[in-house]
This record gives structure tokens, C-alpha cells and sequence, in this order.
């Protein structure tokens, strides 16, 4: 609680200079005066105080997403169940990409109105893709007389991914390579999976829930995903390099690549290198949905320096033997055949 | 934020960060015409408890109705001022002109209204404080429910106005309180009370002004273009965002404070009417009622006095007083004999000595060596050699003794009774006694009382009485002394008497006085009531004569520019032209007791012999008992008389201590304006005040505007002066601006200038899509404007250039060079004159029109 000793002290000097006024004039008006500046404070701070206890405050999103060059249509949601207003609140936040992280504190004050769910749009234009999140830091709330403040934590964050828009790629080949093995053929449905369970392993980031074995998680205490038998090999995995100058371009057309083979009804996986963790996610792609759910996860994954960082780590620790698309930036590569295609 | 600067800044923080905050939107909105309105209620609650407060605390009769329905249409009028720019500027030029309308239209029932509200203030005041004097000012119309209506809607507009400000602009809680307030302490001050509903409606305007002010969100700007509903301040490290103001909230504000402020009001119900107990008034209330006092009496010069101006004698220093406030009260009870109609005069100071807009008695010089420093050293060396060839001159009873040889020739004595009420320690002399003929004593209730023998003065010098000789010292006091004038206003003075038809001034020239006794004595009289004459014709007394400027001095003041004043203006700028004459005179303050207030006198059972003997010129003998009050407090001049010595002489004109009420005029400086076509100088004439003029010629709608056409051409012609004085004052802003940019070597900042004109004078040449553009719209539009006029390729080439500088001074204005800058004014001033250039049918002739 801040308390403005500022404004409580030329409270109090008005207060004495009404008094001494009283004193020397001596007029029921002034005594009226008086009066009400003695009983403001108290009025002001108990209004205050009930207007805090019922305050609840929510931010969030209209949309679970949006594409870059959209605005994103967040939302301040401060529900007051008292009867009284409030009209100095400052509500304090940060607002970054991930991509572009920024120190900027944005407040914006607000009027907080009695029995009423106020809302107040807070629309972010975006010019970059990847994770938009607000921080919620604090909402500070004044009295009517801006005697004290009070800083209402709000622990929230509300994460908006911005998704890149599609551009034209010209896809290399994905014919896998072919060692006579009739069996490891490409099957042409996509996300062929059989219901027999090949191994059970820990959660990485990007798994999908619904593979996540419950049971045996709540058993060990620790989450378990079901990895499923295929009953084909799958042949391709997009790789994306998380180049930190080309994370805008290579945002692109990873989304771009991913469309074009979910519309060429391709089954694929992307595998994304998380650098820090020197540690790979795949995510098969059997759904439209789970593109942008790859994406979500894209834009969590650091970045990095290298242009081939992933490609190397792939090869390095003898991940899935399949056919690989790389993607750096604006170019897209098939590994086997080193194309390249910008 | 201008659009340009709002773009510019949006572009910067999407390259910094990926990320703009658009418009912030409230679910419930701005909703201007709600607030307006809600604004409209604020001002028409503090502006109805003020106006009306103040009327009905003084019983005024008003019609409520018409004053209600006024002052909330011009409270919501001028509320709705900020709804949008065009409305504010365009509505308040209406605003102006309306009500200066208005009060030119009904002037002079808008005047006599205020006159009216003056009087009824003052009359209670006066009763209230028991003053005996009464300002009062003329109502032209004394029909008080039609003009106080007037008035009270003209100043009621005027407060809104004002309130208007204060609470829709700046939302500004001592500002509204300075502007209310005092008007309703005019009635508290007495211990009037405005009505409660008035109290309660001006409270709750205090307490939903106070509760916005305090909330840091009220200030809503006129809406214009580029106002949005929440302002956006950039700062390094944040950005803030702030709403302007609330509909809802400034509804519930403004619910919460009537509801407040009613309760608190009916609380204090009983004892708000109450009387309030009789205390000992502090030091500070008897100062402030001594203010107050000076007000009702002499208005807002009293207060400007620099010392006590109630009348009475201020020992010789002149030029502090503005106005002059006698409280009437009895300062002395003079129990005499009258022998003569002329005035009695009681001397009690006599100034001898001139400097520093201040008289000196001389018996004192020595107290004030600035004085004596000031004298000139013959006179000074005289003095000295008096005083110490012969100490017993500077013995005021003395020198009193000498003043007072004149006797008539005739043997006749009298004898007066002073009683001291209400002075200091003076003693009161009549003519002719000294010191040595006054007794002091108490009387029964221990005042002082003085008792002094005289030898009566007729009013004229007898002829026929023995001179006296006067000691040689006497008559160096006489002839150095009293004819004494500062060397500073010597020669104003000479040119002054120079210029004036007096005796002794011939063809402009001083001629040589006469030198024989009784021509000498003759002539003095003569030039003495030629001044006298002088003042009558060209000179006003006035009560409020305003104080003298300081560094200027007292009588040549008086003299060439007030030619207005109190009896201590005449009678010390008298003494002064009669010591420029050559002849040897004083200034004297004391009291008179004129002929009518010893016609007020009473009757005392006393033995006539025993308080006079000798020649009367009043047929009924008797002994009287009169009183003087501080409104008697009198300056004149003494002129010495060869062989007699000094006698009293009247040089303030014939109607001072008159006490006729003072004249104001609400409008008194507009009178000059407004004089000839205004329908009120018909009203001073036989018909002011019939109630056939009122009725026929000065209905509120009879009004011509042919008639008061004048006025108008001179309002009209005064708004446009003023407008043009503040075009003038922005373009001369403007240069030095420019100039202290220039200086400091900030060409980004005036190349920004520059820039923001050419986009104007662009857009004027051929209308810009984008009102505000970017520098490469704008070359592009430039360019286009250009392509007629068939440019060279230089010229093209520096136009590319002009652009680039202007691209470089918005981007990276550090780096911009003096040169640069030069470069960039000299490609302008061409551009400039391309534009007004006009492209020419005949494409031979280009190379002119370039």
C-alpha cells in the first residue's frame, strides 16, 4: 500500500486552513466544510477498501490465434462487485514477441465502474510472427483522493501466437529413398497408425495430450507418452533451424511446407531442435489442427546462431532415418539430395 | 498526436518491438454527449448555488423561473462547447459575441440590476457594521424584479462561462472554488445565509469536481481529429495510456456527491441557520472587517491606502490615501460661543517644511535629518545660527506665541472646550491662541478636555490693528522657512504659476510684488483667492482621489495630471504656488466646524460673557455644544500677512465635506463607448426613472440595433483588432521561436517546421490524399504538382536532394548540418515559388516561367 503523503499533507494544510478560518470568522458554512473534509478520507479509504475485496480481475484473448499483420483483440476484464466506483486504476503490463523481447512497461489507467464486469480492448497490432504474450504485472487501484494505492497482484499471462503467413513453395521430392524392401514403401494414408504400442517414454514438449498414458502416469508420477507402431515407415520430417535472423522467413515457410503436404494429404512429421536442451520433439502431423499446434510449439523453441544447428544434432544422435526438409530462412532442402530450393 | 507523428511512431515501435497497442476501447465508450451534459448539471449546480445563494441570502427579488431556465441552457450551452473542435471554437465566438449582445442590449437594465444587488449588498453591510455613511450606487431603472433578472442572467452567464472552464476544461477544483466561493462569503461575511438547496447544489459540484480532479482521468479534450478515447504518452521505458473521462463514472460521481453533499447539508441543518454566538472578534476579524469596511465605503482603491484613511489627520503626510473613509464617529465635543458664520477652524498641525510628499512641522526638522540634508544651505546656516544664538525658538509654545500676534483692535477674548474623544495627543488651537492659552485636563469620564482662551477671528484681518514687530529670527522662519520649495518641483511649479492668470503674472512673466505693507498684504489676499478660483474652475474635489505613484511627488502630481483630490491636494499644492509667488505660506490640518454643524450644535446653559466678549456677527447669543466627527477633519492654508502674521485661508473648493452618497457606475467605463446611442442617456432626464418610460421605451424587446449600431462597428472593430493582435503575436512567436531553434542549432526541429508548411501549401496547391504524409508521398506529390511546369533536371536533382535532407533531418536529426540546413531553406524558398508558378499554355515559353 503506497501511501502520497504529498497529497494526504495539503489535505491536512486545507483542513487547518479551514479551521483557522472557522476559528477567525466563525460561519456555519466553513463548519460544513470542515466537516466534509473530515469525513471524505474515511469515506474514500472505506469505499476503496470495498471496491478491493470484490474486485476480480481477468485478461484474455478473443481469439486462440491470429496471422501476422492481424491485430490480436486482448481483453481486460476487471468485475466489481461493490457499489461503488473506482476511477484511478492503472493497469500494468508488459506486452512482447518472443522473438523481439522488449523492457517497455505499458499502463493504462481505467475506470472501474460498480456491479459491473468492465471490459476494456486492448487490440495489439502485430508486425512479426511468433509468441505474443502480455504480462500481467500488477493493477494498481487510488482512492478519491489519491490518499494511497494499492497494487492488486494479477499473476496472469495471456500468449497469443501469431502465425506466419503462407507463402508459395515449390516442394522438393519426397520419395523416399528406396533400398528394394518392399515393406518400408511410403504408404499413402496419411498418419497410419497402428493401435499397438512400440514403447512407452517420457513427455517431451509437443507430444500430444491424447497420446500421454494417463494410468500409468498417475502410477510413477510423472507424465508417459505411448510411442504407436507404425504400420509404415514414415519417410519425411520437416526440420526447421531456428535461426535466430532467419526465424521470420523460416516461420514462413515452415507453415507454408506443412500446408502444402497436409494438402497433398502427405504424412510427415516436423521435428523441432530445442538447442538449449540439445533435445528433439516430433510432431506427426494427422490433423489440420496440429499444424498450428506445431507451430505454437516452434515459436517456444530457442534460438540460435547457427544456420545447421539441427540438421547436425539430427545426424549427430542418430535420430529417424527418413527423408528430411530442411528449412533455413527461405530455403528448404532435402537432405539426401541437398536441393535447394529458394 | 498528429497522424504523421502517430504513423511515424507507430512504424518505429513495430521495427523495435513487432508489437503496436492500437486503439484502446472502453466497452462503455467516451460518449461525449453524455459527459457534456453530465459536465452541463456540474456547472449549472455551481453556478445556480452561487448566483442565487447570493441573491436569495439578501432577499433580492428575482424571477426564479427565468433565472433557472437561463442558467441551465447556458450552463449545458457552454458544456456542449466540448463536444467537438469546430463546435468549441465556432460556439464560443457565438458565446462572446451573444453576450456581449446581450449586454450592450440591455445595458441598462443589466446596470441598474447591479446597482440595485450593490445597494441592497451595501445597505446591509452598513447595517451590519453600523456605518454611518452609506455607498450607494444610482439605479437608472428602479423597477428591482426586472433588472436584478437581467443582471442575474448576465453574471450568471458569465460564472458559467468561467465555471465552464474551470470544471469541463480543467476540471479544476480550487479554480472553481476561487471563482464561487468568494461570491457567497459576501453574504456569510454578515452572517447572511444562502439557502440550504443552494449550499447543498454547490457542495455536491465541489465534491464530484474534488473526486474527478483526485482521479487524474477527467480532463477530456475537444474532440478534434486526432483525439482518441485514450491520450498516449511515450516515454522511454513505458508507454501510458489514460482515458479521458467516463460518462457512467462522472454520472456516478456526480450521484454520489449530491447524495453526500445532501445529507452533510441537512445534517447541519439547524445549525446552519443558527445564530452565531457574540465572541470577542480576533485581531484578524477586526482587521478584515476594517478591510471590508474601506470597501463598502470607498470601494477597491481603499484598499490601496498606505496608511489609515478614516478620516481625520494624517500630520502631514500626503499622497497614501485612495480614498478617503470617514466612520463618522465624534472625535471631539467643542462647547463655544459662535461670534461669526464663517467656519471655526482648530488648528493642530502645522507644516512648515515641504519634501518627500511630506510636511514638517519646524520645531521638528531636527528629527528628520533626510529633511534637513534636503534644505538649502542658506537656510539651513540660518537656522542653525538661530538656534544656537537663541534655543528657547525651538520652544513650540514659542514659536506658537508668534504665530498667534495677531490681535484684533478691538478688545475681544473667548473661550472653548474641547473634549478629546476620539484623538491622539494633539492639542486643538482656534484662532488665534497658542499653546500657552490651552489648558489640558479630564473631565469626569477621563477625557481629555482642553480649555484655551483666544482671540477671535473674524474672518478678515482688521486693517485698523497695531502691527506687531516681529523678532529678527521670526522673521527669517517666516521669509526662508515658508517660502521653502523642494528644488525639484521648483521649476514645474514656476511654469505652472507662469501659465496662470494670477496676480503678479504678466504676459507669463513673475513681476515684483509690491513692497508697501498693505499692498503687500492685499496682493497675498489676491493671489491667494486667484488660486482659490483657479481650483474651483479647473480642479475636482473628490473623495477617492486615488494615491500619488510613487516616486512622484505630491503637488506636481496633483497639479498636472490628478487636478482631483481631497482638501490636503489643495491646500498643500495651494501653499506651494503661493511660496512660488513670493509669498510665505503653510499647510495646516486641524478640524472646521462649518456653519451647519453649529446649527446642529446644542444649546448649553452657560453665561455668554463668561465664553465670549466682544464684536459678533451672530444675532443669537448663546454658548454651544457641537460635535465634531473625523468627517470634519480639514487641511488649509495659512498665508502670512505682514504686521498680523498668519491667518487661515479656504483653498479647497466650495463643496467639500460633502457628504451626498458616492456615484458608481457598474458600466462607468464603458460610458464613453457607449454614451451617444445607448437608449440610457435618454433615461437621465425628466422621465428617469417614470414608470411611463419603462413601460414604453424600454421594454426588454423596444431595443433598436440601428440605434446602438456604433457601439457595435466599435466591438466589432475591437474583436477584430484583438484578432488581429493575436495573429500578429503568433507570427511574431513564430519568428522568435524560429530564431531560438536557429541558435541552438536544431535544424530538425525547424526543417520539421518547414516541412508541416510545405505539406500545407502543397495540399492547398493540390489537395493531398494523404493529409499528412510521409516525406516520399510528399516528393512524389511535389513531383507531380511539378510535372506541367516542365522543371530542369537540375532543378529535379535538388528537389531529389531537398527530400533526401528532409528524409535525413526526420530520421537522424543529430547529423544535420548548418549547411545542410542552409541548403534545404534555399531549395525551399524555390519550391515555394514553383507552387506559385503557374504552368503556361505555351510550352516555348518555359523557360521564363521557370
Amino acid at each position: 500500500m503506497k501511501k502520497h503523503w504529498f497529497s494526504i499533507i495539503g489535505y491536512i494544510l486545507g483542513i487547518l486552513i479551514l479551521w483557522a478560518c472557522i476559528v477567525i470568522f466563525r460561519q456555519p458554512f466553513l463548519l460544513m466544510l470542515l466537516f466534509l473534509l473530515i469525513i471524505l478520507p474515511a469515506l474514500s479509504i472505506w469505499c476503496f477498501h470495498l471496491v478491493v475485496s470484490k474486485l476480480k480481475v481477468n485478461i484474455y484473448s478473443e481469439v486462440p490465434a491470429v496471422e501476422n499483420g492481424n491485430t490480436v483483440p486482448l481483453v481486460l476484464e476487471c468485475e466489481n462487485g461493490s457499489f461503488f466506483p473506482l476511477f484511478a486504476c492503472i493497469f500494468e503490463f508488459t506486452l512482447q514477441n518472443f522473438y523481439k523481447p522488449n523492457e517497455i512497461v505499458h499502463k493504462l489507467s481505467l475506470p472501474i465502474l460498480p456491479r459491473k464486469k468492465n471490459r476494456i480492448q486492448i487490440p495489439v497490432e502485430t508486425a512479426i510472427c511468433g509468441m505474443l504474450s502480455l504480462d500481467a504485472k500488477a493493477l494498481y487501484i487510488s482512492d478519491y483522493l489519491h490518499f494511497i494505492t494499492k497494487e492488486f497482484a494479477i499473476p496472469q499471462k495471456v500468449q497469443v501466437p501469431v502465425l506466419p503467413a503462407t507463402t508459395d513453395v515449390t516442394l522438393p521430392s519426397t520419395a523416399p529413398v528406396t533400398d528394394g524392401m518392399e515393406e518400408f514403401t511410403e504408404s499413402d494414408n496419411k498418419g497410419n497408425l497402428s493401435s499397438d504400442i512400440k514403447e512407452i517414454r517420457e513427455y517431451r514438449p509437443g507430444d500430444r495430450l491424447q497420446r500421454i498414458h494417463w494410468k500409468l502416469s498417475a502410477k510413477l508420477d510423472d507424465l508417459l507418452v505411448k510411442e504407436m507402431a507404425h504400420t509404415t515407415i514414415l519417410s519425411l520430417v520437416v526440420l526447421p533451424e531456428c535461426n535466430r535472423e532467419q526465424i521470420q522467413d523460416t516461420s514462413i515457410v515452415l507453415r507454408s511446407v506443412m500446408e502444402q503436404l497436409w494438402k497433398r494429404e502427405e504424412r510427415y512429421e516436423v521435428c523441432l531442435y530445442n538447442a538449449a536442451a540439445c533435445d528433439f520433439s516430433y510432431f506427426l502431423i494427422t490433423e489440420e489442427s496440429q499444424i498450428t499446434e506445431t507451430l505454437i510449439h516452434f515459436f517456444y523453441m530457442p534460438l540460435y546462431e547457427g544456420s545447421d544447428e539441427a540438421k547436425e544434432a539430427y545426424f549427430a544422435s542418430a535420430q529417424k532415418s527418413a527423408v528430411i526438409l530442411q528449412i533455413c530462412g527461405t530455403e528448404l532442402k532435402r537432405i539426401d539430395s541437398e536441393t535447394i530450393i529458394g | 498526436m498528429f497522424p504523421f507523428l502517430e504513423k511515424r511512431s507507430k512504424n518505429k515501435e513495430l521495427a523495435q518491438t513487432g508489437l503496436y497497442v492500437g486503439t484502446i476501447h472502453n466497452e462503455d465508450g467516451l460518449k461525449r454527449f453524455a459527459i457534456c451534459m453530465l459536465r452541463g448539471l456540474m456547472v449549472f449546480l455551481a453556478c445556480y448555488g452561487t448566483v442565487v445563494g447570493l441573491i436569495e441570502a439578501f432577499d433580492i427579488p428575482y424571477n426564479s423561473i427565468v433565472v433557472t431556465l437561463f442558467l441551465l441552457f447556458i450552463s449545458l450551452f457552454a458544456s456542449f462547447l466540448y463536444i467537438h473542435k469546430t463546435i468549441f471554437y465556432i460556439g464560443y465566438f457565438l458565446l462572446l459575441f451573444g453576450f456581449t449582445y446581450e449586454l450592450v442590449r440591455y445595458y441598462p437594465y443589466a446596470n441598474s440590476g447591479f446597482q440595485a444587488i450593490t445597494n441592497i449588498i451595501y445597505e446591509d453591510y452598513s447595517d451590519y457594521f453600523k456605518l454611518l455613511s452609506l455607498r450607494e450606487a444610482q439605479e437608472l431603472i428602479s423597477n428591482r424584479y426586472l433588472t436584478v433578472t437581467v443582471a442575474m442572467i448576465l453574471a450568471g452567464a458569465f460564472l458559467a462561462i468561467l465555471l465552464n472552464v474551470t470544471i469541463s476544461g480543467y476540471m479544476n477544483l480550487l479554480e472553481t472554488i476561487l471563482i464561487t466561493f468568494p461570491l457567497l462569503e459576501i453574504a456569510f461575511y454578515i452572517e447572511k445565509r444562502p439557502p440550504l438547496y443552494c449550499i447543498i447544489m454547490l457542495v455536491a459540484s465541489y465534491i464530484c469536481v474534488g473526486i474527478q480532479q483526485a482521479s487524474r482521468h477527467f480532463k477530456m479534450q475537444v474532440k478534434g481529429k486526432y483525439t482518441p478515447e485514450y491520450m498516449r504518452f511515450r516515454r522511454k521505458k513505458s508507454t501510458t495510456y489514460t482515458y479521458q473521462s467516463n460518462a457512467k463514472g462522472t454520472l456516478q460521481t456526480l450521484l454520489l456527491s449530491l447524495v453526500l453533499s445532501a445529507v452533510i447539508g441537512l445534517g447541519f441543518y439547524s445549525s446552519y441557520y443558527s445564530e452565531v454566538p457574540e465572541q470577542p472578534a480576533n485581531e484578524i476579524k477586526k482587521t478584515t472587517d476594517e478591510y471590508v469596511k474601506t470597501f463598502v465605503q470607498t470601494g477597491f482603491t481603499g484598499l490601496f491606502d498606505r496608511y489609515d484613511s478614516t478620516g481625520g489627520l494624517n500630520n502631514g503626510r500626503l499622497g497614501g490615501v485612495s480614498s478617503i473613509r470617514p466612520d463618522f464617529e465624534t472625535d471631539l465635543t467643542v462647547t463655544f460661543a459662535p461670534y461669526s458664520y464663517e467656519t471655526v477652524y482648530l488648528k493642530s498641525f502645522t507644516g512648515s517644511y515641504y519634501y518627500g510628499n511630506l510636511w514638517t512641522e519646524h520645531t521638528y526638522l531636527q528629527s528628520y535629518p533626510d529633511a534637513i540634508d534636503a534644505v538649502p544651505e542658506d537656510i539651513v546656516a540660518s537656522y542653525q545660527s538661530i538656534s544656537s544664538s537663541n534655543l528657547i525658538y525651538m520652544n513650540r509654545e514659542t514659536i506658537a506665541s508668534y504665530d498667534a500676534q495677531y490681535t484684533p483692535s478691538t478688545q475681544s477674548s473667548g473661550k472653548m472646550e474641547i473634549e478629546c474623544l476620539d484623538t491622539g495627543d494633539e492639542i486643538f488651537l482656534p484662532y488665534f491662541s497658542s499653546d500657552e492659552d490651552c489648558a489640558v485636563s479630564n473631565n469626569a469620564e477621563s477625557q481629555r478636555l482642553l480649555t484655551v482662551n483666544y482671540a477671535p477671528y473674524l474672518g478678515h484681518y482688521d486693517e485698523e490693528t497695531e502691527p506687531f514687530v516681529l523678532p529678527e529670527y521670526y522673521d527669517v522662519y517666516v521669509n526662508q522657512f515658508c517660502l521653502q520649495i523642494p528644488e525639484e518641483i521648483r521649476p514645474t511649479l514656476e511654469n505652472y504659476c507662469a501659465e496662470q492668470d494670477f496676480p503678479g503674472i504678466v504676459s507669463g512673466e513673475f513681476t515684483d510684488a509690491p513692497t508697501n505693507p498693505e499692498d503687500i498684504n492685499a496682493y497675498r489676499l489676491a493671489v491667494a483667492q486667484a488660486i482659490y478660483e483657479h481650483y474651483v474652475a479647473d480642479f475636482d474635489y473628490t473623495m477617492s482621489p486615488g494615491t500619488t505613484p510613487y516616486r512622484q511627488d505630491f503637488v506636481e502630481y496633483f497639479l498636472t495630471t490628478q487636478k482631483r483630490g481631497v482638501c490636503a491636494h489643495f491646500a498643500a499644492s495651494a501653499t506651494m504656488l503661493l511660496r512660488t509667488m513670493g509669498i510665505p505660506a503653510r499647510y495646516v490640518e486641524g478640524y472646521c466646524i462649518p456653519l451647519s454643524t453649529m446649527s446642529e450644535g446644542q444649546g448649553v446653559d452657560a453665561n455668554y460673557d463668561e465664553w465670549y466678549q466682544g464684536p459678533t456677527q451672530v444675532a443669537e447669543e448663546g454658548v454651544l455644544t457641537v460635535d465634531v466627527t473625523d468627517a470634519q477633519a480639514h487641511a488649509w492654508v495659512e498665508i502670512y500677512l505682514e504686521g498680523y502674521g498668519f491667518v487661515p485661508f479656504e483653498m479647497t473648493p466650495p463643496d467639500f465635506m460633502d457628504e451626498t452618497p458616492i456615484n458608481f457606475d457598474f458600466g462607468g467605463i464603458f460610458d464613453n463607448l457607449f454614451s451617444t446611442p445607448l437608449p440610457m442617456n435618454n433615461i437621465i432626464g425628466d422621465d428617469y426613472n417614470s414608470e411611463d418610460y419603462e413601460r414604453n421605451e424600454l421594454s426588454l424587446l423596444s431595443f433598436s440595433f440601428k440605434a446602438s449600431a456604433t457601439p457595435f462597428i466599435i466591438m466589432i472593430g475591437s474583436v477584430a483588432g484583438i484578432i488581429g493582435l493575436l495573429f500578429l503575436g503568433r507570427y511574431l512567436w513564430k519568428l522568435y521561436k524560429n530564431h531560438r531553434l536557429l541558435k541552438a542549432e536544431k535544424y530538425a526541429e525547424l526543417i520539421y517546421l518547414d516541412y508541416m508548411e510545405l505539406c500545407r501549401k502543397a495540399n492547398s496547391k493540390k489537395s493531398l490524399a494523404n493529409p499528412n504524409p510521409l516525406p516520399d508521398e510528399l516528393c512524389q506529390h511535389i513531383k507531380d504538382i511539378f510535372t506541367p511546369l516542365d522543371i530542369t533536371a537540375e532543378q529535379k536533382e535538388e528537389i531529389e536532394e531537398f527530400f533526401l535532407l528532409l528524409e535525413k533531418s526526420l530520421y537522424a536529426p543529430a547529423r544535420m548540418t548548418s549547411d545542410e540546413y542552409q541548403q534545404f531553406k534555399t531549395t525551399l524558398k524555390q519550391i515555394y515559388q514553383l507552387l506559385k508558378t503557374k504552368p503556361k499554355k505555351n510550352n516555348s515559353d518555359d523557360k521564363t516561367t521557370k
